[in-house]
């Protein structure tokens, strides 16, 4: 059965970085950015536990870098990185609650931002502060407004302590 | 000592793969045949999955686009009805240009330009942020859509393609930071280089400041290309500026193509 969930929630993982490709671009128009896949990515460290989680960011990153023609590698650098920092967190004594939930969104989603904008200038890619400011401030807004659709695919709970059995308990 | 040991084991598994990450990102800056044939499994693997998702989502896309079109109806009908009057106005003479040039052509034994041959393909995913500009199309190296070949719309010259798998490809937009391509200017013929740039924006570079240029004029293709035909439009001028501490015209480019908007085109794959 644990199994059987976790091939679900790599086909979940799987269905939002193809949403990922198709919307992202759309949605920017109206200055909406999205980041289902690092969203997915927490539901499922949160709910499979730590060793799940780097083997999802791992395997996200990789498709989305090979689908898109970025740089392969970093994605995948990035997702792993902001696994590593939500099982800190957990380990940390973090409960299980909405409240978390959204730090852990935004903490990520910050960290994931910064990184990828430092990793791009380091490979000589020009970076326009203006954008990265606006992308610090809006996508971890959207963020939050996508775990309230993704998290209860993954049967997380927003009130109280969730009971599952994540690995770092 | 338990949590500690799980500590450990987890930065062990970190360390090792942001290891594999540098060595893949090393792999893909040398352009190396293996991450090349993995992108093309990939994008192969993942073509029935992402163009069936495409076509469910896309009547939600085109109704974001038309809530989006809507608050800008009565300028857009302004617009188009000031071009329409200038079109008109433009017709006879065109009529009278064409008759002009098809005699003299045949009096000095020019060929007539031939139709390009074309396939037709639609987008399947986009992927857009500050560094690149690319689309996903649904025809690949089977249709015999190949790398370097140009992909066009009615508007004009949407991007070149820049990695052909079996039945998927990836094209690079204009607007793309990687995107450098031969271009003129219509009338003048002056010729110079379409880069695009990290806002989206579109430059024409290289040309002297000597060279006249007005806002409003037309790009086209060059006829450097191997794969991309001469004349295919590109954009208008949008802004031409001169600086004291630039050889060249700085000089921006409106694409006739709105690059976020694209759902058909044609791949030019011979002329």
């Amino acid at each position: 059965m644990k199994y059987f969930l976790k091939t679900i929630h790599f086909f979940i993982l799987v269905f939002f970085i193809i949403l990922q490709i198709i919307f992202g671009e759309q949605l920017e128009i109206y200055y909406i950015s999205f980041d289902f896949i690092l969203v997915v990515l927490i539901a499922a460290t949160l709910k499979d536990g730590f060793i799940t989680g780097m083997i999802f960011a791992f395997i996200s990153g990789m498709i989305l870098d090979l689908l898109s023609g970025a740089v392969v590698g970093v994605s995948p650098l990035i997702f792993s990185l902001c696994v590593f920092i939500i099982g800190r967190l957990i380990s940390a004594g973090l409960k299980l609650r909405l409240l978390s939930y959204i730090f852990i969104v935004i903490l990520t989603t910050e960290i994931n931002i910064i990184l990828l904008n430092i990793i791009y200038y380091l490979f000589n890619f020009q970076m326009n502060f203006t954008s990265v400011v606006i992308d610090l401030v809006t996508k971890p807004l959207f963020n939050i407004l996508l775990v309230f659709i993704i998290f209860p695919l993954f049967r997380l709970k927003f009130s109280g302590e969730d009971t599952v059995e994540y690995q770092f308990k | 000592m338990a949590p500690s040991r799980k500590s450990v084991k987890n930065i062990i598994i970190l360390a090792i793969i942001v290891i594999l990450c540098l060595i893949i990102i090393a792999a893909s800056f040398r352009d190396s045949d293996a991450v090349k044939s993995l992108r093309e499994s990939t994008l192969d693997f993942f073509k029935p999955v992402q163009e069936k998702l495409y076509a469910f989502f896309q009547p939600l896309i085109r109704t974001f686009n038309n809530i989006k079109n809507f608050f800008g109806l009565s300028s857009r009908i302004k617009e188009l009805e000031q071009e329409n009057a200038e079109l008109l106005g433009n017709y006879s003479e065109n009529i009278n240009l064409r008759i002009e040039n098809d005699s003299l052509r045949s009096l000095l034994e020019i060929k007539q330009r031939e139709n390009y041959k074309t396939v037709a393909a639609k987008v399947i995913g986009y992927n857009t942020d500050k560094w690149q500009s690319e689309i996903i199309l649904n025809v690949g190296k089977n249709e015999g859509v190949l790398e370097g070949m140009c992909v066009i719309n009615e508007k004009g010259l949407v991007g070149m393609v820049i990695l052909s798998a079996s039945n998927s490809c990836n094209v690079r937009l204009l607007n793309d930071p990687q995107t450098s391509l031969g271009a003129r200017i219509l009338s003048s013929r002056s010729l110079g280089m379409i880069q695009g740039s990290k806002n989206n924006t579109i430059l024409f570079n290289y040309i002297s400041k000597s060279d006249i240029v007005y806002t409003g004029d037309i790009l086209i293709t060059a006829e450097f290309g191997k794969y991309i035909p001469d004349e295919i439009l590109i954009g208008a001028i949008k802004k031409v500026n001169i600086s004291d501490n630039n050889p060249y015209q700085e000089i921006e480019v409106e694409t006739f193509v709105d690059m976020r908007k694209i759902e058909n085109v044609l791949v030019i794959t011979g002329w």
